[in-house]
């Protein structure tokens, strides 16, 4: 074998154990996500079948996009790949009435005892009570309910968990009064 | 996959990590709080994780390879930014190779001259030449201290006395009929994301204000003077935004953090920005008013 030839077959090697542990990482980022994703645009959307349709997009996105991505924040990465896509998704079916959560019951139908504590109402009182937070507290506040942890939500807003841990404070303050409002 | 936890070490996380108070002066949880709590339970429907999974997994694997970033030279020509830096540290090398290395500078002069420059001792030339006087232009300091900028313009001006705690004084600037006051945490850089509160006070037939868009212009009283309300701030349209709302290549998007305010008083426009600091409208409002 040449020298060139060698080179060539090493590189090739190289490529292929790269992309191998690349495989890896997205499957693993999918794992990780995939709950705490699905959870944060059902909050946003308030439809089962507009989030089943906003979650696939964002994966695919993720896929399509990885390769390229040579930034560090992986989750801050597909955070904002979720927000964008939601943003999206809100605009395209704007013109239709959607009841928000109305399908509640359907989706919590897949889901623990715990969750019976929700219901239609209680849920499109929070959603209402969020959209009155000014935009960071309610970031904070939806990937909480989402399920990130507080190390987490700092890692994906750039923010320190003490700076997390503030504007949840704050968050919550807001929306004790303006829950008890209602 | 999540792990179903019971709801009181959810809500037990919850206080714990909200900081110290306010969950604890109470004795239940608030309702709000445990619906929280039941929100993080929701699991999506397994068939469409799996289907999800495959179908993506898939499309990766159908994807062309990742290109190997060790392809020595070959791989620096196809990345432009690390071309340029390879370039300029070999231009700065070269220039002070010329300067320092005696001999270098001995080729680097033959061949400037062959390639028609001619260098001109200078230092030669300084004694023949007559001291030549350079006019000074009198220019605005970069920033001033409130005192000074007082007396820089033609009328008074106010300064916020609520503020978020965080935040200082760190720049202004003031000439004739217009001031400008930026408060934001002390030693931080202004970026784009970077938290901060801006004042301007203008005369209304300069164009210092911003242009908000009016569609989302809200009518207010500030000081018992009509004022905007505005939220949210322009962005590249290609990133988003709203596509009805446009200047230029700019769109409109609500969900930037910006607060804005404007309003007139004595003949002067005031105009108050909040910029990445999570305030509410009616917090905005409270700053605008507590300008003395």
């Amino acid at each position: 074998m040449r020298n060139t030839d060698l080179v060539s077959e090493t590189i090739r090697m190289n490529d292929e154990q790269s992309d191998s542990l690349a495989y890896a990482e997205v499957e693993a980022l999918y794992e990780q996500f995939f709950d705490p994703i699905y959870r944060y645009c059902y909050l946003r959307l308030g439809n089962a079948t507009l989030t089943e349709e906003a979650v696939s997009e964002i994966f695919l996105k993720v896929v399509h996009k990885f390769r390229s991505y040579r930034g560090e924040n992986l989750s801050g990465w597909l955070y904002r790949i979720a927000r964008n896509q939601i943003i999206d998704s809100a605009r395209k079916h704007q013109r239709e009435h959607i009841d928000p959560f109305a399908d509640y019951e359907h989706v919590a139908s897949y889901h623990t005892t715990e969750v019976a504590v929700l219901s239609k109402e209680t849920l499109a009182s929070l959603r209402h009570a969020l959209d009155a937070l000014p935009r960071k507290q309610r970031e904070v506040i939806e990937l909480y309910m989402a399920g990130w942890t507080l190390e987490q939500t700092g890692t994906m807003l750039g923010k320190s968990p003490s700076a997390i841990k503030m504007l949840r404070y704050r968050a919550f303050t807001r929306l004790r009064s303006l829950l008890s409002d209602e | 996959m999540p792990r179903h936890r019971n709801h009181q070490n959810h809500s037990d996380d919850l206080s714990a990590e909200a900081a110290d108070v306010p969950l604890q002066e109470d004795t239940d949880t608030p309702a709000f709080i445990r619906h929280m709590v039941a929100f993080r339970d929701i699991q999506p429907p397994m068939d469409l994780k799996q289907q999800l999974k495959e179908q993506m997994m898939e499309q990766y694997v159908k994807q062309p390879q990742r290109h190997s970033r060790n392809k020595g030279m070959l791989s620096l020509f196809q990345r432009p930014r690390a071309m340029g830096l390879v370039v300029a540290l070999a231009f700065v090398l070269l220039i002070g190779a010329s300067i320092t290395i005696p001999p270098v500078r001995a080729s680097m002069v033959a061949i400037y001259q062959y390639m028609g420059i001619l260098f001109v001792n200078t230092e030669a030339m300084c004694d023949t030449n007559t001291s030549m006087e350079v006019s000074t232009v009198e220019s605005t300091p970069v920033s001033l201290t409130l005192e000074e900028a007082q007396e820089q313009v033609s009328f008074r001006i106010g300064v916020p006395e609520k503020l978020p705690d965080e935040l200082d004084l760190i720049y202004i600037e003031a000439e004739g009929e217009y001031a400008y006051l930026r408060y934001q945490p002390p030693f931080t850089s202004i970026e784009q994301d970077t938290t901060r509160i801006i004042l301007q006070i203008f005369t209304p037939d300069t164009a210092n204000g911003a242009m908000l868009p009016a569609s989302r212009r809200e009518n207010i009283q500030v000081h018992q003077h009509a004022a905007v309300f505005v939220q949210g701030n322009w962005t590249y349209a290609s990133q988003g935004g709203d596509p009805d709302t446009v200047m230029g290549n700019l769109a409109w998007d609500d969900e930037i953090d910006s607060n804005w305010i404007s309003w007139e008083a004595d003949g002067f426009v005031h105009q108050l920005e909040t910029h990445n600091i999570s305030l509410s409208r009616e917090e905005v409002i409270t700053i605008a008013e507590s300008i003395r």
